[in-house]
């Protein structure tokens, strides 16, 4: 049997796990501010709130990887800092997977403490050890295959597995059903079920409400960092925990997005790129906001790179009616189309370089009156101030590097840049994302304005409620394929996520399917 | 499938199952090139040549082996050049004292000399790991550190160690010459290493995903120093060698050496980019680069085709790893294990 550290005899009164007054802060941020959490032995508590409300940065600090500027944490009554997770019986599955892609699924699995004695590794035991946590899951993976090769939903299980060999007192679930079919979901919902049995103080962080009613016993509600509410599940009425999560009744938020004209500005014809997603067809008129929905590893992403040539594909590409043969970024660009990259902080930013630069970095040509040769360019800073102020980029100085900035801020920097060459058609992945709602809501401001504006907008995004605000149309992937289309008139969220994670729809056939 | 898997597992070798075995396409290069310069050069295949190319392969085998540990936990070493020279230079001295006051060299020079290159290795994993510079300018600056620091020493240019210290470069086990089977140990230590070990694996670990094995909590500092002073242990060694067959300890000694070792690894199928490694494949690679050298020499190339020829190779050897016959050779074996009997898993995954 695999040794699992016994957990200390529950005393009587003292929590599995109490965090008081944590704070941490990033910078000019503060992610995590003065937030409590108490989680019992065999209790479900769901950690919500909107991207950017601070779950992440909870999670970092409950398991050792970040330390609180502020707080305590205590587990069973002794107060923990500088800890090492594993040691204490505690594990998270993280949203991005902490795998190791050239590494078998089974060491994948034991990697934190692999079988064997004195030093040496016990191949045996470890793949029997991996076997047994991928039943407990009802996972049928190959224990051999190197990680990079399963799906991400098989990742996702992977993942899952190594934590619970890890977590004997309190597993922490970081969004864990993102990337999951229906029923792999329901599966991992039934190990929670069976952990708590066990006794394990679970936390679930999501940002579904239907999950928190679902699985969670109590709920701890996040906004911009604050503890704004919670409670017991089953006294927490669902638009109550709405209005927490989102910081005012759903129904307000509404933005004017104009009325797309008749001209095509881009027109995609059968693109395909295995195994990613195939034969993707659809049209973007001028003005209009095309959304692109589907669940995390339903090729959104990748659709969208391929379109502005970042990643080879099958398929024709029409920009405003001229066909563009092989797309590549600066073609693209040249034609008037615009990309705003997912990760910010890999793909779009240059973070050690200034403001004025990262604002400049696109449409330098169009902005700046003369290059000076040695010097530098003449109205460059000008022009940057002037664009930080139209989007209202809060900063101290446009030559200070773009990194000291809030997330937020340093996402309406990249949609700025892309902005200021006034492009044509404007791609966005995940604009939104790990930004904070104030920032959020100007960033959709601006994205209605553009469309106003007659730009073209295909914009890719995790949430729905954003879709559903500002898209014209929405298209949803489920695993590589367009599976329905939904106009204005019609959309239902509950259809719209059903397309994008159900199975059994696969053949679907009805008006919907684009 | 699996127990194939298994089997190869348990015999310590890293290159876990034949169908992720760059070292055969290594192998496979090894044998045409040495086919084609057999034609070329009647001299190429005499038993003297052979063996000489084997012993000469064993100071790039060698320290091709320390530098695969580097490598695949994504860093580098350049400055292997300058231990192995500072280590050359020191145990000349040193035995050449010891002779001097009436003992012989032996033993005591080999462990001073080996403790001494581990030491300047663990000095470069320090410098990168506590105070946080690029293993590059570490090593880029240690290299000239070490070799400064030798020639400063070694002032005479040119110093002969005494017979008795040669032992490692010039001796037989058997009629086998030393040199090989300090290479073949190495490399067999290496694999166990790699495949067997915790330290083995979670080297291996952080090469795949450093942000990986620092939420998994993996002991990285530890394992991120241990790797450099492998690398220097290693290179200590073959100055072992390399002092023992030349006989002499020159002023350009290990010039360069870095790049040879360096090509050696990436043709053996380590990725530079960590995660990868086969021990193996490091030491054909190190035997290939060194027939190429050899081959070369015998039909009397210009000397300016050598490098030439090497980077031509790295390149090639780049691009088979990308494509080709292995590439369908593994997709092959990877359907036939899909159509094994069972449940069907996640359908993305088989696309």
């Amino acid at each position: 049997m695999e040794h699992q550290k016994p957990a200390a005899q529950p005393s009587e009164r003292v929590p599995l796990l109490r965090a008081r007054g944590l704070v941490k802060a990033f910078s000019e941020t503060v992610a995590v501010n003065n937030v409590d959490i108490d989680v019992e032995r065999g209790q479900v508590v769901a950690v919500v709130g909107e991207n950017g409300a601070g779950k992440s940065t909870l999670k970092n600090l409950l398991t050792g990887l970040l330390e609180p500027d502020r707080g305590v944490i205590e587990l069973e009554g002794q107060r923990i800092a500088h800890f090492h997770a594993a040691d204490l019986g505690i594990a998270a599955v993280h949203q991005e997977f902490s795998l190791f892609p050239t590494l078998s699924v089974a060491e994948n699995i034991c990697i934190v403490d692999l079988p064997g004695r004195r030093g040496l590794v016990n191949w045996e035991e470890t793949r029997r050890v991996a076997k047994q946590y991928l039943d407990m899951i009802g996972a049928d993976l190959d224990l051999d295959t190197p990680v990079e090769r399963l799906s991400t939903g098989e990742q996702q299980l992977v993942e899952i597995a190594k934590a619970l060999r890890q977590a004997t007192r309190l597993l922490i679930l970081d969004e864990p059903t993102a990337s999951l079919s229906q029923p792999e979901r329901e599966r991992l919902f039934q190990v929670i079920r069976r952990l708590r049995e066990r006794g394990l103080g679970i936390i679930y962080i999501s940002h579904f409400i239907d999950e928190v009613y679902e699985i969670a016993d109590t709920a701890v509600v996040l906004r911009d960092g604050h503890h704004v509410g919670g409670g017991p599940v089953a006294e927490l009425p669902r638009s109550r925990l709405e209005e927490l999560m989102v910081g005012r009744p759903i129904a307000e938020r509404k933005e004017e997005i104009g009325i797309p004209s008749q001209e095509v500005a881009l027109k995609v014809e059968g693109f395909t790129a295995e195994p990613w997603f195939r034969d993707i067809s659809f049209e973007l008129h001028k003005g209009e906001i095309l959304g692109l929905s589907g669940l995390m590893g339903a090729g959104r992403t990748e659709l969208v790179e391929a379109l502005y040539g970042l990643r080879k594909a099958r398929g024709r590409l029409w920009v405003e009616g001229q066909e563009v043969e092989h797309p590549t970024p600066p073609k693209m660009r040249q034609l008037g189309v615009a990309f705003v990259p997912e990760d910010r902080r890999r793909s779009g930013l240059f973070a050690i370089r200034s403001l004025k630069e990262n604002l400049t970095a696109a449409a330098l040509a169009r902005l700046v009156r003369r290059v000076i040769p040695g010097v530098g360019f003449r109205g460059e800073k000008r022009a940057a101030e002037e664009i930080a102020k139209r989007f209202r980029i809060v900063h101290a100085g446009v030559d200070r590097a773009i990194r000291y900035l809030s997330g937020g801020n340093q996402q309406k920097a990249l949609l700025a840049r892309w902005l200021a060459l006034e492009p044509r058609v404007l791609i966005l992945d995940d604009p939104t994302r790990g930004v904070d709602i104030g920032a959020k809501d100007e960033i959709h401001g601006l994205i209605a304005q553009m469309a106003r504006s007659g730009t073209a907008v295909l914009m890719v995004s995790s949430e729905l409620p954003e879709l559903l605000m500002l898209a014209h149309r929405i298209i949803v992937l489920r695993k590589g394929a367009a599976v329905a289309e939904f106009t204005r008139e019609a959309f239902d969220p509950k259809e719209i996520i059903r397309y994008a994670a159900s199975e059994q729809r696969e053949e679907g056939g009805d008006g919907h399917n684009a | 499938m699996a127990t194939t898997r298994r089997r190869v597992v348990r015999w310590g070798f890293s290159f876990a199952g034949l169908r992720n075995a760059r070292w055969l396409a290594v192998l496979g290069g090894i044998l045409l090139l040495g086919f084609a310069f057999s034609q070329l050069s009647p001299a190429f295949l005499q038993f003297r040549n052979l063996q000489n190319i084997i012993v000469q392969a064993s100071v790039t085998g060698v320290m091709a082996i320390g530098m695969t540990f580097v490598i695949m936990t994504a860093g580098i070493d350049i400055s292997v050049g300058g231990i192995l020279y500072l280590t050359l230079v020191l145990a000349t001295a040193l035995s050449l004292k010891m002779e001097a006051s009436g003992g012989t060299a032996g033993a005591i020079v080999y462990i001073a000399a080996v403790v001494l290159g581990a030491i300047l290795g663990l000095f470069n994993g320090l410098l990168i790991n506590y105070v946080g510079i690029n293993p590059l300018v570490v090593t880029l600056a240690t290299l000239s550190v070490y070799r400064g620091l030798a020639i400063h020493i070694n002032k005479a240019g040119i110093t002969i160690p005494p017979e008795s210290a040669r032992f490692l470069g010039i001796g037989k086990v058997y009629g086998v010459p030393v040199p090989l089977i300090v290479a073949i140990l190495m490399t067999c230590a290496g694999a166990f290493v790699l495949s067997r070990t915790r330290f083995g694996r979670y080297a291996l670990a952080i090469g795949a995903s450093s942000t990986s094995a620092y939420e998994s909590g993996l002991p990285m500092r530890a394992v991120l120093i241990a790797v450099y002073a492998i690398a220097g242990l290693c290179a200590g060694l073959a100055g072992l060698i390399l002092m023992g067959r030349v006989g002499a300890v020159q002023t350009d000694m290990g010039i360069g050496i870095e790049f040879t070792v360096i090509t050696a690894v990436v043709l053996g199928g380590t990725l530079l980019s960590g995660g990868r490694a086969s021990m193996l494949g490091s030491l054909l690679g190190a035997i290939l680069l060194v027939m190429i050298d050899n081959g070369l020499n015998l039909i009397h190339a210009s000397a300016f085709i050598y490098d030439i020829v090497r980077g031509t190779v790295l390149i090639g050897a780049v691009l088979i790893d990308r494509a080709s016959a292995l590439e369908l050779f593994r997709r092959w074996t990877t359907l036939r294990a899909q159509a094994r009997p069972g449940p069907r898993r996640g359908e993305v995954s088989a696309r």
